[in-house]
């Protein structure tokens, strides 16, 4: 599992399960066609935010690095604790781009209670 | 004769053109000039560094499609804190319109005592408020601004006005450049409907059809100098995802470099111009603004309803000005902390939210630095005040949203919980770093500033360079000081002034 998808999943858990891996396939898709086309300054920033989340946020946290080979629930407590650490810049920035990219696939919009259509799209 | 819009992506090989006036930019200010020099029969060509995409085709994208082909690098343009400073997320447009096609759609004037100010103490006696009066007015007609009703206002915010109104401050309603708005919210992502008259609706269709053509997908490396003078600019064609392809040259009688607060000083930096005084690039003032989200028992689906359509000048003694606004539903669900279930069942609240901003009218401390890339480097060193502007901000529109009858306050710090009014209380805002304060901004100012001498300032008060006659800047980089309000419709009235200055002096011979 690639970093992006590994933090999406965990991101996106649900207590009963984390998201279906067809909606996690194409928020991947989706992510690869944003920083293809987002030009080479945002790829180099979004890059060193994932490289940050993947490698040194679970060091931060007393975790082996890299983050996408721990279990979901850790991932998830890795995640939560590092929002309150001088890393949650790193966060911040890809749980905004993350969310932004999730949130456009029509069933999570609705999950969420989003009836703005314009802004998603149904997969 | 009509001009056109090129897609250079689409030209093949090398462009070389000859031109009256070459304006680099085709933003708020670029498309005014373009507009007001082509129907005085000059000719122009406007160089765009961003794509061309027609108005329904942008008005048709998702958020995150906007942002990659509409937006400066996908956002994630920032100026970093120094000290006790805020890491700040500078949002700009990167298309033909620039970011007029990003806007609000908040029109405010420059307040007059601030054009006291700039003409009586700093001495710019042209930017009397009597003076740039029909400046303002013929831009007000060019794009429409109108009051926005108060039936447009979003449930979101009808409830914070109860709550302004319960702490003894009203809100006033905002104009906007708008003409049919229907209230979707989705003006920062480019309007579905053509209603928000960005530049691409007016200025830019006006230049076309006198004879402008307009360049898409060129972007502008250095300013060309000959004999004491700018004689044209000089730079590289891109392709769809901005690469680079064939070099561009572009000859012409005057220049004007319209390319933003943050891309201008680049232009004068790498073309050598500007270093006698050392002000390029400096004094750059952002507006720093937040928002603090209130959630509720009822229902307020804040997205139904005029992105922007109130504001309050209650505390401008303070320095601040509060702005009602909302934003896509997904980054409303990214503003909410934690992870996984926990960040999930926030998420699911957002019908709940409503949102509330403000500015800071700040006093500068911004500095762009040459950067190993094309992107400058850009460091925010806060001024003491303005700090503690921004626990005051925070709190005024935390207790707001207490006195509409909020249960819970999500305050713009990275991974604070939800507070009620009593975590509230106790929390001291003063002592949280800056560093966690979530802060935004859309209006950098004044990086390449107008003044009276050389030593302070780059250009005159016509917009032309101390430094380079026959180059000049009409973007937001001249402006003196902050504005303490939006910025664009001031940013406009200047350069349509600035426009009719260039008209008043004849062309130089073509060299
Ligand atoms: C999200 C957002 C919301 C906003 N909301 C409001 C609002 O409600 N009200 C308001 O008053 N203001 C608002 N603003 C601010 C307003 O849009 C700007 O102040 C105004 O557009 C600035 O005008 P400008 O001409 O200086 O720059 P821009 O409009 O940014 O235009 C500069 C153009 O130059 C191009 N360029 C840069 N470098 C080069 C180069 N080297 N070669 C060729 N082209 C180049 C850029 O791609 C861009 O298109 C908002 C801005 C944003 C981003
Ligand atoms: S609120 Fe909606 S309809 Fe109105 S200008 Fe903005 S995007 Fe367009």
């Amino acid at each position: 599992m690639s970093t992006a998808t590994a933090i999406a999943e965990a991101l996106f858990a649900r207590p009963d399960a984390p998201p279906s891996a067809s909606r996690l396939a194409a928020f991947d898709v989706e992510l690869r066609l944003h920083f293809r086309h987002c030009g080479a300054f945002a790829r180099t920033v979004f890059g060193l935010a994932l490289f940050v989340l993947a490698w040194l946020a679970p060091l931060w946290c007393g975790r082996l690095p890299p983050l996408a080979r721990l279990p979901l629930a850790r991932r998830i407590a890795v995640l939560s604790k590092i929002e309150h650490s001088p890393l949650q810049a790193a966060f911040f920035a890809v749980k905004a781009i993350f969310c932004l990219i999730y949130f456009e696939d029509r069933g999570a919009a609705v999950e969420i209670g989003a009836d703005t259509p314009a802004w998603s799209v149904r997969r | 004769m009509t001009g056109e819009i090129h897609n250079g992506r689409s030209v093949a090989g090398d462009l070389d053109l000859s031109t009256d006036v070459v304006i680099v930019g085709s933003g708020a200010s670029g498309a005014v000039v373009a507009a007001e020099l082509a129907e005085a029969g000059q000719k122009v060509v406007v160089l765009e560094e961003g794509g061309h995409h027609l108005p329904a085709a942008m008005g048709a994208m998702r958020p995150s499609e906007s942002l990659r082909h509409v937006w400066r690098a996908g956002s994630m343009t920032a100026a970093i804190g120094i000290g006790d400073s805020p890491v700040i997320n500078v949002m700009m447009g990167r298309a033909v319109g620039g970011s007029s096609l990003l806007t609000g759609g908040v029109c405010f004037r420059i307040p007059e005592h601030k054009l006291v100010h700039w003409s009586t103490t700093l001495g710019l006696t042209e930017l009397t408020p009597a003076k740039l009066e029909p400046y303002f007015d013929a831009v007000e007609r060019a794009i429409h601004v109108e009051t926005v009703p108060e039936t447009a206002r979003s449930r979101s915010t009808v409830l914070y006005e109860d709550g302004a109104r319960k702490l003894g401050y009203r809100l006033t309603p905002l104009r906007r450049n708008t003409r049919g708005c229907e209230g979707r919210s989705k003006c920062n992502f480019v309007c579905p409907h053509q209603a928000k008259a960005s530049v691409d609706l007016t200025y830019l269709p006006r230049a076309v059809a006198a004879g402008a053509e307009i360049y898409a997908d060129c972007r502008v490396s250095r300013v060309v100098p000959h004999g004491g003078r700018a004689v044209g600019v000089s730079g590289r064609l891109l392709d769809a995802d901005g690469h680079k392809r064939g070099h561009l040259m572009v000859r012409a009688r005057r220049v004007v470099l319209a390319a933003s607060a943050w891309y201008t000083p680049l232009l004068l930096w790498n073309s050598g111009i500007g270093r006698g005084s050392g002000v390029v690039g400096r004094n750059m003032t952002l507006h720093p603004s937040l928002r603090v989200i209130g959630e509720f028992d009822e229902e307020v689906r804040g997205w139904h309803g005029a992105l922007q359509s109130a504001y309050s000048d209650a505390f401008l003694a303070e320095r601040l000005t509060l702005v009602s606004a909302f934003v896509p539903t997904s980054i409303l669900a990214a503003t909410m902390p934690g992870a996984g279930p926990a960040f999930m069942a926030r998420a699911d609240r957002i019908r709940h939210l409503g949102v509330f901003g403000g500015m800071i009218h700040d006093e500068g401390g911004g500095r762009l630095h040459r950067g190993l890339g094309r992107e400058p480097w850009v460091t925010y060193r806060m001024a003491r005040a303005d700090r503690a502007a921004l626990s005051r901000l925070i709190r005024i529109l935390a207790d707001t949203w207490f006195a509409a009858g909020a249960r819970r306050v999500y305050l713009p710090v990275f991974g604070l919980e939800g507070l009620d009014p009593s975590a509230l209380a106790t929390l001291n805002l003063d002592r949280i770093p800056a560093s966690r304060i979530e802060c935004t901004s859309q209006h950098p100012l004044g990086t390449c500033r107008m003044g009276t001498d050389r030593a302070h300032s780059v250009v005159n008060q016509d917009g032309e360079t101390w430094d380079l006659p026959g180059l000049y800047i009409v973007d937001g980089s001249t402006f003196p000081t902050s504005l303490g309000v939006n910025p664009q419709l001031g940013i406009m009235a200047m350069a349509a002034r600035a426009a009719l200055r260039m008209l008043d002096r004849p062309l130089p011979a073509a060299v």
